[in-house]
């Protein structure tokens, strides 16, 4: 694992966009904007569909519809993430590759979207039986905290990796 | 004078405990990112609604009322989280260029959300049904918000990058 960790970021370290990142004083602030503003809209979501689960955004929209609303926003959302923070391991890759809170935090966003595409699924499901639309079941209330508890411990890693080493 | 003011601020107790202790910035910045976020994402999902570009089948007056709670209590939370790390070293941040940048487009995003609640929201009731297009006041209210929290996160990131940690 470490051997081939190794040769990945000596192969990014020279390639042109890794220097390019380097050399552009501006570039990695931007693509933070960018990574911060699309965590905005993924937590966002996440944060609203377990309010509405737990029935505490009124009776206007079931979650079914909220979900319908927003699951599109949490996918285009997640891309955007993934491209902006790609490009953010290409410019320092050694400094976050071998980060353990980096791996973990991969590890996490992995989690994340399996559960917010799970979730999506079930509350599409209830928006088909109207007799369910209304409300969420225990288990959809469960998921959509658990989907929440997993972004916050996402964005709680994404800072820690500038203050540890190792 | 204000200097003055300022390194007394940055030399009472909360003020040191907040610098010297190696856990509570990181922390301060993880409460502030997720504050933020919310702040951003919730914000958004009202603004592209006074657009005309999502949530259209709910009245605008609605969404109000269940979605910006949450961005207010996230607004609390991030301005208690900002004022904190301020306080760690307030004559630095305050002679920040970006740092000014960011307070000023916050008084901006006052401003902009006062004129709206004072003005346009007034004939709300002739444009609250889904499916009626929103005024092109309440639509460039909506543009401007968005542009000015855009601007907020990258003034925010920027602070990390060009402020002097002495």
């Amino acid at each position: 694992m470490n051997d081939w960790l190794n040769s990945l970021i000596a192969w990014l370290e020279g390639t042109a966009l890794t220097q390019s990142i380097r050399d552009t004083s501006w570039a990695v602030p931007l693509i933070q904007t960018i990574h911060i503003l699309s965590i905005g809209i993924v937590f966002s979501s996440s944060l609203i569909l377990m309010l509405a689960t737990f029935g505490l955004l009124g009776n206007d929209w079931s979650p079914a519809r909220w979900n319908l609303r927003l699951h599109r926003w949490s996918w285009g959302g997640l891309v955007v993430l993934l491209v902006s923070g790609t490009l953010l391991v290409v410019g320092e890759p050694e400094r976050s590759l071998t980060n353990f809170i980096f791996q973990m935090k991969m590890l996490m966003v992995i989690i994340a979207a399996l559960l917010t595409w799970v979730l999506s699924q079930r509350l599409q499901t209830a928006h088909g039986r109207s007799e369910e639309a209304g409300h969420a079941t225990a288990a959809t209330r469960l998921l959509a905290l658990g989907t929440l508890a997993v972004w916050l411990a996402i964005i709680s890693a994404g800072r820690w990796i500038a203050y540890y080493a190792g | 004078m204000i200097t003055e003011m300022l390194e007394r601020l940055g030399q009472t107790g909360l003020a040191t405990t907040i610098s010297e202790n190696a856990l509570i910035f990181p922390w301060l910045e993880v409460c502030h990112v997720i504050a933020i976020t919310t702040v951003l994402g919730t914000i958004f999902i009202v603004d592209l609604r006074l657009l005309g570009l999502a949530s259209t089948s709910l009245r605008v007056s609605r969404l109000t009322r269940v979605v910006l709670p949450v961005t207010w209590i996230a607004f609390c939370f991030a301005a208690l989280t900002g004022g904190l790390m301020f306080l760690s070293q307030p004559v630095n941040y305050f002679n920040n260029f970006a740092f000014r940048m960011k307070m000023v487009m916050l008084i901006a995003a006052g401003m902009n959300m006062a004129m709206f609640h004072l003005f346009t929201s007034r004939s709300v009731h002739l444009w609250d049904e889904g499916g009626t297009p929103t005024p092109a006041a309440a639509r460039v209210a909506g543009l401007v918000s968005i542009l000015i929290w855009i601007t907020i996160t990258g003034a925010g990131r920027w602070i990390g990058f060009s402020l002097s940690n002495f």
